[in-house]
């Protein structure tokens, strides 16, 4: 009986470290998760990502995850090649489709955080090729510099320490232990439907006692939204709440210059800036004042063609984001997409 | 890898399951293999600096036991200056050189050492302390060098103890190596629970005490004096938790396998006296000290001014082994001064002298004033600079108008103390986990994972002890 228990943690034990130090055991157990009525399901993201951070149960919604639908758009002349290096924001609540744009003819989108295989080539044709900068605004000020985007186009040579003794540190770290293992093994054991009602417990019981939301989440003031944390504490980099010297935007439109003519040289004709606000930046939930950064930048940009969907948002703000997630729904993101689809109009053919 | 973690919940399953598996010839292996992995989980290019200095004890261990005379001083020698070589270049040699360079900028010179950008290799003080004390006591006659050298690396690197103790000797772990250990019910039970304490001491109490803790001591100066006394009082229990929550799962961890460890605390917080405190705290440390500087040096055979001077250099060299930086020093003193304005006290007015205060407010009286000089002292071990230190204590006098916050509301706060209050009562009625009846061990245990689950702080924050 011993002898068989002992077998029984082995095995369990050595199967969980197994799929969790390997890509493919994470591929099927991510996929497994997420299949509907799955005995294994999780609904961490069922219900929009900050509930899948916080499960704040007064937060469960269904999230509405269907896309924008295309107007009936008429077109002349389908005359662009649209490249954008995005965020989330970019393929929440639509599509990686032309239809949404009059003169554009495909769309190649680039994340920020990953880093191409193989070397940027432009897709063939004598079409107009713009790039579009999209960030959200928490994170404008890390990403927004030459170096970022150079590393998006061109396949940046990692610099790593070359020294025997660092490489065989790397070599050893990379065979037995997995980067992101202590995060693997937690959406393993825990990350199921079943536990759901357990999270939700501790994080009232959190909430109510101690006043303290979940690590990453904040409650709005009205309580009626959750924000991530960092865009509504003071101190934190990105914050909506956060002072920004009248210096540091004159230096961040160096940059976007920069980036500008780093696009240029590299054989884009136009480049097109839009930064997409915070939620509570919209929203004004909270009794702080906001730091009003995209607006100031906007008076500041001069020539460069720059999207801000800050006041159109604002309108009827609460119709335009989920109430636990940290993007726009799909009447936010239209109202955004129709700017965009404006200024690629407005460019000279 | 962190004791806090589901990777280490991983690795103890697949270990200890391994272990009672595996034949006794093949285990020492196995748990050589596990304390590497363990091992290298922070670094693991360092394995090879431990394997430099195991090399070289195992070694001086059997020609201590050959010779004889100035040969076997010269063997210690070498081994003792191996390893306070490695702690020297690792963790002393930053703190060397810019001492230096200031000591020369007093007298108008600029002296620059050069500079070694290296990581200290993470519980490299305390594998090193357990390595120094089986030369020592071979040379002693205590113990017999080890033949094997995979035990002998085993006894430094135990997975449990590796990396933050408790500090062990030759003689109490070494031959449980060769022991055959059964699966016995009863034990793995008390190692389990021992564990949960641990657990509960860590995620629950020091993780949510450092959550005030880290919010007033990250700007001192501008907390109010009652927020500074707040922190400080749970401050000396963060760290306590945080500490002997780590022992409690190292010592549960082994006592699974069938390991006996040493006990590393011993309710600190109801000593009566400053020697009472270091008979309770850190113990392995404590009595490595005792063992091996202290009555090296004398002790207190020897004439007073002398015996002054062995305790203050104890506490100062004990200071410096938790970190090479001038508060850790000051830490070590102020523990030297109290000892020794008591031992002067006592001499002074033996009937005053804190053994013979069996009253209960005598007692209360005598605990209270311990509690507050170790939570004086604990003050210089968290604030490392001095600008941080001085504005502490100008706050603290003057109180000058403040309006920071504390990181808790006050329910919270009031959690907290509750927390700390209970733990007290816990400690001093010298109640534990692991002894408590097996038959309630099936209801107890889900019981306290759902303790640990609902109240605890899951920030996988590192053990405070793994930096030294």
């Amino acid at each position: 009986m011993k002898k068989l228990l002992a077998v029984l943690v082995f095995v369990l034990c050595a199967g969980l470290l197994m799929v969790s130090s390997s890509q493919s055991g994470m591929s099927w157990l991510t996929h497994a998760r997420y299949q509907p009525n799955s005995l294994l399901g999780s609904d961490k993201y069922l219900y929009g990502d900050l509930y899948g951070i916080s499960y704040l149960s007064n937060f469960k919604y269904i999230k509405d995850v269907s896309a924008v639908r295309p107007d009936e758009l008429i077109s002349k002349q389908k005359d662009i090649s649209l490249y954008v290096i995005g965020d989330s924001y970019f393929y929440s609540s639509f599509e990686i489709i032309p239809a949404y744009f009059e003169r554009v003819n495909s769309i190649q989108f680039f994340k920020w955080d990953h880093s191409p295989e193989v070397k940027f080539k432009f897709s063939q044709g004598s079409t107009k090729r713009v790039l579009l900068v999209e960030s959200v605004e928490r994170n404008v000020l890390n990403l927004m510099n030459k170096e970022r985007v150079a590393a998006i186009f061109e396949k940046p040579e990692v610099i790593q320490d070359k020294s025997v003794f660092a490489q065989i540190n790397r070599s050893i770290k990379q065979i037995l232990y997995h980067p992101t293992l202590e995060e693997n093994l937690s959406f393993a054991l825990f990350d199921l439907a079943l536990f759901s009602k357990f999270k939700e417990l501790k994080a009232e019981l959190n909430l109510s006692l101690f006043g303290r939301e979940p690590a990453g989440v904040k409650l709005a003031k009205s309580k009626d939204f959750l924000y991530l944390d960092q865009t509504v504490d003071s101190v934190a980099d990105g914050s909506s709440f956060q002072l920004v010297s009248e210096m540091r935007l004159t230096k961040l439109v160096q940059d976007m210059r920069q980036i500008e003519d780093y696009a240029k040289k590299m054989g884009f004709d136009e480049v097109i800036f839009s930064f997409i606000p915070n939620p509570v930046s919209v929203l004004a939930t909270e009794d702080k004042s906001y730091n009003q950064f995209i607006p100031r930048l906007e008076n500041k940009v001069g020539s460069i063609h720059f999207v801000n969907p800050t006041d159109e948002l604002k309108q009827q703000a609460k119709q335009n984001f989920f109430k636990s997630d940290s993007h726009w729904n799909q009447r936010g993101a239209k109202i955004w997409l129709d700017l965009l689809n404006k200024q690629l109009l407005s460019l000279p053919k | 890898m962190v004791f806090n973690s589901l990777q280490f919940l991983v690795f103890f399953g697949i270990v200890t399951s391994a272990y009672f598996l595996l034949a006794h010839r093949f285990r020492w292996i196995l748990l050589l293999a596990a304390s590497c992995y363990f091992y290298m989980a922070f670094v693991p290019i360092y394995l090879v600096i431990l394997l430099v200095t195991i090399i070289i004890d195992y070694w001086a261990g059997i020609y201590l036991e050959k010779f004889e005379g100035r040969a076997k001083k010269l063997f210690l020698a070498c081994s003792l200056i191996a390893n306070v070589g490695v702690l020297a270049i690792f963790k002393y040699y930053g703190f060397i050189a810019n001492n230096v360079y200031h000591l020369a900028n007093l007298f108008g010179r600029e002296v620059h050492l050069p500079s070694l950008s290296i990581l200290l290799p993470i519980g490299l003080s305390f594998h090193t302390f357990q390595a120094m004390s089986y030369t020592i006591e071979v040379y002693r006659g205590n113990q017999k060098a080890e033949r094997n050298f995979g035990i002998y690396s085993l006894y430094v690197m135990f997975y449990p103890q590796l990396v933050a103790g408790p500090i062990e000797r030759p003689q109490n772990l070494l031959h449980q190596f060769y022991e055959r250990h059964v699966w016995d019910s009863d034990r793995v039970r008390a190692g389990i629970m021992q564990m949960m304490e641990g657990l509960i001491k860590k995620v629950v109490i020091a993780d949510r005490l450092a959550i005030l803790v880290d919010s007033v001591y990250a700007s001192v100066g501008t907390h109010s004096r009652g927020q500074l006394l707040m922190a400080s009082f749970f401050y000396s229990f963060q760290i306590y938790c945080d500490f002997s929550g780590y022992s409690d799962i190292a010592i549960g961890a082994a006592r699974v396998m069938g390991f006996k460890l040493m006990d590393n605390f011993n309710a600190p917080y109801t000593a009566k006296s400053i020697p009472d405190f270091w008979r309770r705290w850190h113990i392995s440390l404590s009595t490595w000290f005792k063992d091996y500087v202290y009555f090296s040096l004398g002790g207190n055979r020897v004439s007073v001014p002398k015996w002054y001077f062995n305790i203050m250099l104890v506490f100062i060299v004990s200071g410096l082994w938790h970190g090479a930086s001038w508060n850790f020093v000051i830490w070590g003193f102020l523990h030297g001064i109290f000892q020794l304005i008591g031992f002067t006290l006592n001499r002074i007015f033996p009937q005053l002298a804190a053994k013979y205060a069996t009253g209960l407010i005598r007692g209360i009286f005598y605990r209270v004033l311990t509690f507050s000089l170790v939570s004086l002292a604990w003050v210089f071990f968290r604030l490392v600079h001095f600008s941080e230190i001085k504005a502490y204590f100008k706050q603290l006098i003057f109180d000058l108008p403040s309006n920071s916050l504390l990181g808790m509301n006050s329910n919270e706060v009031l959690f907290s103390i509750l927390l700390v209050f209970g733990l007290y009562y816990w400690d001093f009625k010298g109640l534990a986990l692991r002894n408590i009846r097996s038959q309630y061990f099936v209801f107890l245990l889900p019981f306290l994972v759902a303790i640990i689950y609902f109240f605890g702080v899951f920030s996988l924050k590192q053990f405070i002890y793994f930096q030294f």
